[in-house]
């Protein structure tokens, strides 16, 4: 008998049978969105531990906080619409576990959680739906409200091993495909690019901080990367590259807002679909004549 | 001819090139409908004793294609319903074809090869012809602007072209020269894999003389031997008004037969493979056999889906289907598990899986090894996560993501905007998509939609 429970329970039974095929094609690919999702979600697991292992507790405390919060509003969605709990939850609990930083309170990350898992997938009814990375509006707006909290600037004795984490997460996510690499290629490519000629012309901060620091690494590698909310066309993919690219450096150059990262990529996320349009133009221009 | 996109699915039970000829069935059960044709104006009576090659139905929609009896036996209509029922069945020579009396008026005299086109209507080889933007059975008394002819049937699993090509060479080149005589300046593209292989060069060598044959080298890749794919990539639109042929090897085989010695094509090649099936064979029958019968002791046994024609584009055959159809290419066996398909099944390394994607490390082994598939959708349905597999699998370089997205939202003049009518229903889109999404079946009807849409505009 289907009760509310039955739909939602049963993606959680390790047993679950496998839904079957209806018409053609019979068979399909074995691959599916869950388990992209915990592709994604393996990745993301160096770079909790390499945080976990320099913060201690504290780190623990808000990835389970934030874990808990999307889990609770998840579960409760799958229960009144009838439907499975999503895989999604677990790259957003990780990822925006890693954007904040470490004096974050625990009620602000249940805030963040909840405003990234309504924007993300709740109010739209499926993970795809969104135009917007959900940790990433999450992050930028508890750094509007409280920007010396989100803003403020870590001491991390772990610096260079959560580099060497985030690069060993970006390249699992590139060996399983399960990445979109031009965007996060780009993005480096030409942050690298202007800084080096900003930091040739006048000095200041090198290609190398702006490269590494604050959250452009992690940024790049797991919120661009995320196809979902970048432009879906080859074409789009390395314009946007080049737009957050360029703008996260001009974001902090100019402005007292510390992290310009998490911005520029909001604008990607914001041009993704109008950028999008303008290659499905010309690519519709050259398919034969009907 | 370069082909982008396309994706050979690796399933195992890969038909071999054994033939066999199963043994004869108490009977008969011939059904009226097929894919494409409709044999609704029945011509025979019950209790009627007839002969091999017999008229029994024909299709009016259909410039009056035959349904010809396989076998010379008795007929009984009514027994089960839309089938012809050929009972006491006896093996007799069938009655060479001449032209009757009774035989209505041959019209387009002036056509090429009237009597040539006739005779082939008549006695079965007509049926095997399509067009090759519309798949529909062309005019027999028309002209094509071009006829592509295909060695290949990349579908996994449908009745090879190869088998056919190297039992029957002879044949296959009379055919073409019948094939010539029926048209008058056009081109005829011979498709084959490899143009310089020996086999190749024997076909060429035979072939020497006929000026207009053009060979066409294509991927050994599916959906390379789609005839609307082949017709584009050739430079044939179907603006221009006239249809292009397009004709498979068992097509030119019952045009020889025909032609050459007035016999009707009553045999059919079918395949018999998949993971479900315990023997994976060609099959030699006749329309009308009993599929129970054909099945038995050839299949697994279990829980298990049979699909008429290929996977990605055939459909399941139910309690209805009882004897095999007159346009069948072949049956691929599924088995119909309930196996786990929980996180279990989402966590492995998958290190002997093989997916289109890299999500499975058996992707790394480079080459695609069989893998025994069943009928589970491996995932639930999603929305679209935009990861562009289905662009990338597309052989027609459509965006299926974008067609889908106007769909959805029920935008039908969007979707033509973004040419779903190139698509060439192939199935890989649906067959690669991670959420699962049932894209094929949605442009299926998106086109028909699109159709009569543009009928009832004047």
């Amino acid at each position: 008998m289907k009760t509310p429970w039955s739909s939602m329970l049963n993606p959680l039974s390790i047993l679950r049978p496998a839904l079957r095929t209806a018409e053609a094609p019979h068979v399909r690919d074995p691959a599916s969105v869950a388990r992209q999702m915990w592709l994604t979600t393996m990745a993301l697991l160096p770079c909790l531990l390499a945080r976990m292992y320099g913060e201690g507790w504290r780190m623990v405390a808000i990835v389970a906080v934030s874990y808990a919060t999307m889990a609770a509003l998840e579960a409760g969605n799958a229960l009144l619409r009838r439907r499975a709990i999503d895989e999604s939850i677990l790259v957003a609990g990780s990822l925006l576990a890693l954007l904040l930083p470490y004096s974050t309170p625990l009620w602000m990350v249940a805030l963040g959680a909840a405003v990234a898992v309504l924007q993300g997938k709740i109010l739209l009814n499926d993970v795809g739906r969104n135009r917007l990375n959900g940790p990433l509006v999450a992050w930028v707006l508890l750094a509007l409200l409280w920007p010396d909290v989100i803003q403020a600037k870590d001491s991390r004795p772990d610096e260079l091993l959560l580099l060497l984490a985030a690069l060993l997460g970006g390249g699992f996510l590139l060996a399983a495909g399960v990445t979109n690499w031009r965007m996060a290629a780009t993005c480096l490519f030409w942050a690298m690019v202007l800084s080096g000629l900003l930091h040739w012309q006048r000095g200041g901060s090198t290609p190398l901080w702006h490269e590494l620091g604050g959250g452009l690494l992690l940024g790049t590698l797991f919120i661009a990367s995320d196809r979902l909310t970048s432009p879906i066309t080859a074409g789009g993919k390395w314009i946007c590259g080049t737009i957050v690219g360029i703008s996260v450096v001009l974001l902090r150059e100019t402005l007292t807002f510390s992290e310009g990262a998490m911005l520029a990529l909001l604008l990607g996320n914001l041009l993704a679909p109008l950028l999008d349009s303008a290659v499905f133009v010309w690519r519709l221009k050259r398919l034969p004549a009907g | 001819m370069r082909m982008t996109g396309g994706y050979d699915v690796p399933l195992a039970g890969r038909p071999s090139s054994r033939v066999e000829v199963p043994d004869d069935p108490p009977a008969f059960y011939l059904p009226q409908k097929s894919r494409r044709f409709n044999f609704s104006h029945v011509l025979v009576k019950e209790g009627q004793c007839i002969a091999q090659g017999h008229v029994l139905a024909c299709d009016e929609d259909n410039f009056s294609v035959p349904l010809l009896a396989p076998r010379a036996g008795i007929v009984r209509l009514g027994q089960v319903g839309g089938h012809i029922v050929l009972e006491d069945l006896r093996r007799q020579q069938e009655q060479p074809w001449e032209v009757r009396q009774d035989q209505p008026h041959i019209p387009h005299r002036n056509v090429p090869g009237a009597l040539k086109r006739q005779k082939m209507l008549a006695l079965g080889a007509w049926q095997f012809f399509c067009d090759a933007h519309s798949g529909l059975l062309p005019d027999p008394f028309g002209q094509p602007s071009a006829v592509i002819v295909s060695t290949l049937n990349l579908e996994p699993f449908t009745a090879r072209g190869a088998i056919q090509l190297r039992r029957r060479l002879t044949h296959v080149t009379r055919a073409m020269g019948h094939l010539q005589d029926l048209i008058e300046h056009q081109p005829i593209f011979l498709v084959l894999p490899e143009v310089h292989s020996v086999f190749a060069r024997g076909v060429l060598e035979s072939l020497r003389g006929y000026a207009w044959i053009n060979l066409v080298e294509v991927p050994l890749r599916y959906p390379a031997d789609n005839f609307a794919l082949l017709a584009r990539e050739l430079g044939l639109p179907c603006k221009s008004g006239l249809p292009v042929w397009g004709v498979r090897i068992e097509g030119l085989l019952a045009v020889d037969r025909a032609l050459s010695d007035s016999r009707p094509s009553v045999r059919r090649l079918i395949s018999l493979g998949g993971p479900g099936a315990a023997k994976c064979v060609h099959l030699l029958v006749e329309p009308g056999y009993p599929l129970r019968d054909l099945l038995a002791g050839r299949v697994k046994e279990g829980p298990r889906r049979v699909v008429r024609d290929g996977v990605l584009t055939g459909v399941a055959c139910d309690e209805s289907y009882i004897g095999i159809d007159s346009e069948c290419t072949g049956f691929t066996v599924l088995p119909q598990h309930d196996r786990p398909g929980g996180w279990l099944a989402e966590l492995g390394p998958g290190r002997s899986t093989m997916s289109y994607g890299r999500s499975f490390l058996g992707r790394l082994r480079g080459k695609l090894i069989p893998q025994e598939m069943d009928t589970s959708l491996h995932g639930r349905p999603q929305a679209c996560i935009s990861c562009g597999q289905c662009k990338r699998v597309c052989p027609a370089a459509i965006m299926p993501y974008l067609i889908h997205r106007h769909l959805r939202k029920g935008n039908l003049a969007a979707a033509a905007r973004s040419r779903v009518d190139l698509c060439v229903v192939c199935g890989l889109c649906s067959y690669v998509c991670p959420a699962k999404i049932e894209l094929t079946q949605h442009f299926i009807a998106a086109k028909k939609d699109l159709a009569a849409g543009a009928q009832v505009r004047p």
